[in-house]
C-alpha cells in the first residue's frame, strides 16, 4: 500500500511537468486549430535556455526557468510573425508541414549549436522522508511551479479581458472578430503563450532529467498522448492528461514493469479515441 | 620539296622532344586516389554523444596517417611516408545514422554501392552493428567494428567479413561481482534499457553476480525514451539490494544517479554503464558522482604502445585534453589502427587478404591487445584478447600528484579499482550516503 501511495505521488509530481508542456500544445490548438509539431523543440529549447543560464551565468535554476519561459515566448512570437500566421485557417496539412519543417530545423540547429553532449542542471536541494522512502525537493519545487503557472493561466483566462478574448477566439473566431476582437493579435498571443508554457516546462525538465537536442522528439509524443487524453483544446484536460500519464508511468512501473507502463498511455489513448473521441475532459464540437 | 619535308619532320621532332624534356611540359601527374573507408555513426539521436566521440577518434587517426603514414605506437607497421600505403591518403566517409538501425542499413548500402568505399568501419551501438552486419557480409566488405560489444552479433553467426575490435559485454563490469562478494554482498538489483546492448550487458552481469553467489532479487527492463527513473529505482530499492546496476546509455546514467540521490538510495555499490565515466557525467550530477562506478574499456593511464602520444595527438587535433579523455574516442582510433595494420600487412587494397589478416592477426594497439576467433569458428570475428576495467569516482586527494592521463574533473578523480593489478585506488564500499 505504501509503495502504491509513493508511486501515485511520484506520478503526480512527474505528471504536473508533463501537463504544463501539454497545456501549451492544447492552447495553441484550441485557438488556432493547428497541430504545433514544433512544440517538442520549444520544450527542448526551454530546457537548454535554463541549462545555459545556470551553467554560464550561475543563475538560480528556478529563476532560469522563468527566463526560459520569456525567451521561448519571444521565439514563438517571432516564428508566428515570420511564418506561422500564413498557415492559420488554411488547409490543415500546410500547418503540419510547416511546423514539422521548423521542428527539424530547430532540432538540427540545436545539435549544431549545443553539440550532442548530454547535460543536466545540477540543483541539489535534498530529499524529504515520505512513507519510508524519500521525495526529491527538486520535484516538489517543480510541482509547485507547475501548479502556480497553471493556476495563473486558468485565472487569467477566466477573469481577465485578454483571457475572455482568447476564449472567445477559441469558441468562435468569426463572432469574436465581429465583436471587435483583434483575432490576429489573439492568435499571436496564444502562440507566444503556448511557447511560454513549453519554455517553463522545458526548464523544469532540465532540472530533473538529462537533456539533449533530440529530447523534443520524445516529449512531443508524450504531449500528444496527454492532449488526446484530456481532449483537444482543453487546458484542464491537458493538465489532467499529464497527471494521468505520470501516474500511469509511475504506478505501471511499480506493479507491471516499466516496459508495460510505457504502453499504458498509448493504449489509453486508443481506448479514448474509440469510446470518447472528444477526450476525457473535452466537449463534442458541433459541425453545423 | 624534299628539303621542306625534312625541315618539317625535324621541326616536329624538336617540338615533340622539347615538349617532353622541358620542365613544365610533362603530362600532369595523376592525382593519388585516396583509400576510402566508410561508416555510419550515431551523430544525432540517443547515442549521438558516443557517436561523436567515436568520430573524434576516427578523425584523429585519419589526420595522423595522412600526415606521417602511421598512427601512435604503430611505427613498426612501416610505410612511414604520408598516407596509408603507396602514398595514398585515407578519406574517412562518415554519415549520420540518427541512432537508427534501419538508417544504418541504408547508409552502408550507399557507402558500398554508390560511394564505392574500399573498406568499412563499424557503426556505434550494438543494435546498428547487428543490422548492418548483413550488408557488409552480403557485399563481402572487410569491416572493423569497434562500437559494438554485444556477443550476439558474432555468436553462432560465423561472420566472414566483420571483426569485433572492442571488448564484448562479457568483459564489462569486471570485478563488480568479485568486489561485492569480498565485501559480503548477498543481493543485487539490475535495471536496464530494453535494447540490444543493455540486454546483452544484463545477461553477462547477471551471470557474473550469480557465479559469485549473489542473488539477483530484481531484474527489470525499461523502455528506450524513459525520462524519469525514480519509479523503477524505487521498486529496485524496495528489494534492499547490496549491488545496484546498470542502466543503458548516457542519459540513463545521469537520470539514475539523480533518482538515487533523490531517493537517498542505500546500497554497497552503484554501477552504471556508458557515460558514467565521462567528464560530462560529473558536470551533470555534481557531487552525486561520489563513489559511482562504471565500466571502462580504456584509460589514458594504461601502459599500451603509443598511449601517451595518442593523448597528445587527440589534444592537438581534436582539442581533447588528457585529463578529460574518454574511452569512446579510442573506439574510433582503434578501428583505424586495426585497418591500418591489416592494410599495411597486405600492402594493397585486396579485400579478401585484408579480411584474412583482420581475422588472423594478434597485435597490440593503443587500446590494448587484439585477437578474434578465426574464420572457421562458429563465433568468428568475436574479440577474445581485450579486457575491461572498473572505475569509480573518488574525491581528489590533497598533495597527491596524479599521473598524466588520469581523468580529474573538479574535486573528483576517476580511479581504476579493478583489475587489482592495474588499480589506482581501493574501492569505496559501501556507498557513503548522500549527505
Amino acid at each position: 500500500m505504501e509503495l502504491l501511495i509513493i508511486a501515485l505521488v511520484e506520478g503526480i509530481l512527474l505528471g504536473s511537468v508533463y501537463g504544463l508542456g501539454a497545456m501549451g500544445l492544447s492552447l495553441i490548438f484550441g485557438i488556432m486549430r493547428i497541430i504545433n509539431l514544433v512544440h517538442g523543440e520549444f520544450l527542448m529549447l526551454g530546457a537548454f535556455t535554463c541549462f545555459w543560464l545556470w551553467f554560464l551565468l550561475g543563475m538560480n535554476p528556478i529563476g532560469a526557468t522563468f527566463v526560459a519561459m520569456l525567451v521561448i515566448a519571444a521565439l514563438a512570437a517571432f516564428l508566428y510573425k515570420v511564418a506561422i500566421f500564413r498557415v492559420v485557417g488554411k488547409f490543415p496539412l500546410l500547418s503540419r508541414v510547416l511546423t514539422f519543417g521548423l521542428a527539424i530545423f530547430l532540432w538540427n540547429f540545436s545539435e549544431f549549436a549545443f553539440g550532442s553532449t548530454f547535460r543536466s542542471v545540477n540543483y541539489p536541494t535534498g530529499s524529504i522522508g515520505f512513507l519510508g522512502s524519500y521525495l526529491s525537493v527538486n520535484k516538489i519545487i517543480c510541482f509547485v511551479v507547475a501548479l502556480i503557472i497553471a493556476g495563473v493561466l486558468f485565472a487569467s483566462l477566466k477573469w481577465t479581458r485578454i483571457g475572455k478574448a482568447l476564449r472567445a477566439a477559441s469558441q468562435n473566431p468569426r463572432v469574436a472578430l465581429i465583436s471587435g476582437i483583434n483575432i490576429h493579435r489573439i492568435r499571436l498571443l496564444s502562440y507566444a503563450m503556448g511557447g511560454a508554457l513549453a519554455g517553463i516546462a522545458g526548464g523544469l525538465i532540465a532540472i530533473q532529467w538529462a537533456i539533449y537536442p533530440s529530447i523534443g522528439q520524445i516529449l512531443i509524443l508524450k504531449c500528444f498522448a496527454m492532449v488526446a487524453l484530456g481532449g483537444l483544446g482543453s487546458l484542464p484536460g491537458a493538465l489532467l492528461g499529464g497527471v494521468f500519464l505520470g501516474i500511469a508511468e509511475s504506478v505501471g512501473t511499480m506493479y507491471w514493469g516499466a516496459t508495460i507502463a510505457g504502453v499504458i498511455a498509448p493504449l489509453t489513448v486508443i481506448a479514448v479515441f474509440i469510446f470518447r473521441p472528444q477526450g476525457l475532459w473535452g466537449v463534442v464540437e458541433r459541425v453545423d | 620539296m624534299k628539303k621542306v619535308k625534312l625541315v618539317l619532320v625535324l621541326g616536329l621532332a624538336v617540338v615533340l622532344v622539347a615538349a617532353f624534356v622541358l620542365p613544365g611540359c610533362a603530362p600532369p601527374k595523376e592525382e593519388v586516389e585516396p583509400i576510402k573507408i566508410g561508416c555510419s555513426l550515431a551523430l544525432t539521436g540517443k547515442y549521438s554523444w558516443t557517436g561523436e566521440r567515436y568520430k573524434e577518434g576516427l578523425l584523429v587517426w585519419q589526420t595522423q596517417v595522412n600526415e606521417r603514414g602511421y598512427s601512435s605506437g604503430l611505427e613498426w607497421c612501416g610505410h612511414t611516408e604520408p598516407g596509408l600505403i603507396d602514398g595514398r591518403p585515407v578519406e574517412v566517409i562518415i554519415y549520420d545514422d540518427k541512432s537508427d538501425p534501419a538508417t544504418g542499413v541504408k547508409l552502408y548500402h550507399k557507402l558500398i554501392t554508390e560511394d564505392k568505399v574500399d573498406l568499412c568501419f563499424g557503426p556505434y551501438s550494438s543494435a546498428i552493428a547487428k543490422a548492418i552486419s548483413t550488408v557488409v557480409e552480403r557485399y563481402e566488405m572487410p569491416t572493423a567494428s569497434c562500437g559494438a560489444s554485444d556477443p550476439g552479433i558474432w555468436g553462432g553467426n560465423n561472420l566472414q567479413w566483420m571483426v569485433q575490435g572492442m571488448q564484448p559485454t562479457d568483459e564489462y563490469f569486471p570485478g563488480v561481482a568479485d568486489i561485492a562478494a569480498k565485501m559480503g554482498a548477498k543481493t543485487a538489483a539490475i535495471i536496464h534499457e530494453d535494447t540490444a546492448f543493455p540486454i546483452s550487458l544484463m545477461n553477462s552481469f547477471r551471470g557474473q553476480l550469480e557465479a559469485k553467489g549473489i542473488e539477483v532479487v530484481l531484474c527489470e527492463a525499461y523502455p528506450k525514451g524513459i525520462t524519469d527513473w525514480t519509479p523503477i529505482l524505487t521498486k529496485a530499492m524496495a528489494a534492499k539490494p547490496d549491488v545496484v546496476g546498470i542502466g543503458g546509455y548516457e542519459p540513463d546514467s545521469i537520470g539514475l544517479t539523480k533518482a538515487a540521490q533523490a531517493l537517498k538510495a542505500d546500497a554497497g555499490i552503484f554501477v552504471w554503464t556508458v557515460g558514467a565515466g565521462a567528464p560530462t557525467y560529473v558536470e551533470a550530477v555534481g557531487d552525486a558522482c561520489y563513489a559511482m562506478c562504471c565500466e571502462s574499456l580504456w584509460e589514458g593511464i594504461l601502459d599500451t604502445p603509443g598511449n601517451e602520444e595518442y593523448l597528445e595527438a587527440t589534444y592537438r587535433i581534436a582539442g581533447l585534453p588528457p585529463e578529460k579523455h574518454e574511452y569512446h574516442t579510442t573506439f574510433g582510433y582503434l578501428a583505424g589502427q586495426l585497418m591500418e595494420i591489416a592494410v599495411k600487412e597486405v600492402g594493397a587494397i585486396d579485400k579478401e587478404a585484408i579480411r584474412d589478416t583482420l581475422f588472423e592477426m594478434e597485435v597490440e594497439t593503443v587500446y590494448g591487445p587484439y585477437k578474434v576467433l578465426p574464420l572457421d569458428s562458429p563465433d568468428s570475428g568475436f574479440q577474445t584478447a581485450s579486457k575491461g576495467l572498473l572505475i569509480q569516482w573518488q574525491p581528489k586527494k590533497v598533495g597527491v600528484e596524479y599521473p598524466p592521463g588520469q581523468v580529474i574533473i573538479g574535486d573528483w578523480v576517476k580511479e581504476v579499482i579493478y583489475p587489482y593489478e592495474l588499480a589506482t585506488a581501493e574501492p569505496i564500499w559501501p556507498h557513503p550516503g548522500w549527505d
